[in-house]
């Protein structure tokens, strides 16, 4: 299983070869993020109020899809980092540090735009609650992280020492996701997940996944075009120091 | 009534990640900048 899952990696463990990929499918993966984001909003531009939170169901739109997106990014790049230590592969390290700013942007997202939801259905912007204090302590885990790359100056050992922290701080991710199970909190629990009997209606369940969708290929098309970015600033280190 | 709330929400979206994208566009742009200014001069030292 490890030997197949090393052959499938040495495939693109050449940055050459890589680039090349990533050159064929940069475009065309912008295109398709672009245009789901735009069916997206159309659908919900037709989506109905709701008859407890009235207009402000809107905000969930973008809210929730952000708030996947922050534990998606993270899990991203904890994979990325267990992918560079065990298989040696050269782009694992830079993916994880790809993925990072974008991740905390989309925390970040999940947390203004749940403020700005907050304060008319809770009255409140902000409760310690266990689930709003987890991701808020997942974006410090994110800060903490691309402070840690730009703090030391020695490559290989801040790819070490960042893939530790990114490793240590998964621990984080299903505390956020289950945070609304495991204590009594003002959160509501989770809706999407029950697809036996999701608690939420077709006319708003339908357009949260396609928002859903959007976002994951928007964080695949910024990574992707941040990938690039690592690779060539490798090259430049490289060559700076061959020269 | 909630209009505020609502717009405010999609607004700091769009800003957010229009930020991050142009951000990463900028820096693969200088990135390939520089690489190809090194090459140049590599070259011409070559």
């Amino acid at each position: 299983m490890l030997e197949r899952l090393e052959n499938l990696s040495a495939l693109y463990a050449n940055p050459h070869r890589f680039m090349n990929l990533a050159a064929r499918l940069h475009a065309s993966l912008w295109l398709t993020a672009v245009g789901a984001l735009t069916f997206g909003l159309f659908m919900v531009s037709g989506v109905p109020d709701d008859y407890q939170q009235g207009a402000t169901v809107r905000i969930m739109f973008v809210h929730v899809p952000a708030a996947w997106m922050a534990l998606f990014a993270y899990s991203f790049i904890f994979f990325a980092s267990i992918v560079a230590v065990v298989l040696r592969h050269p782009l694992g390290y830079l993916a994880a540090r790809a993925a990072a700013p974008v991740g905390a942007v989309f925390t970040l997202v999940a947390l203004v735009t749940g403020a700005l939801w907050g304060q008319p259905m809770w009255g409140t912007w902000w409760v310690w609650d266990a689930r709003l204090t987890s991701v808020l302590v997942l974006l410090f885990i994110y800060l903490g992280y691309i402070a840690l790359w730009e703090a030391i100056d020695d490559y290989g050992r801040a790819a070490r020492a960042t893939s530790i922290l990114a490793v240590v701080g998964f621990v984080n991710v299903p505390i956020v996701k289950f945070s609304v199970d495991w204590w009594n909190t003002l959160h509501q629990p989770a809706s999407v997940s029950r697809f036996a009997r999701p608690a939420l209606h077709a006319d708003f369940l339908y357009p949260l996944l396609i928002m859903g969708v959007a976002f994951l290929l928007l964080f695949l098309a910024i990574t992707l075009t941040r990938l690039q970015m690592e690779v060539l600033r490798q090259r430049l280190r490289v060559r700076q120091s061959e020269g | 009534m909630y209009d505020f709330y609502i717009y405010a929400s999609y607004i700091f979206t769009a800003l957010a990640l229009g930020a991050i994208i142009a951000v990463s566009f900028r820096g693969l742009a200088q990135a390939r900048q520089r690489l190809a200014t090194l090459q140049d001069t590599q070259n011409g030292d070559g």
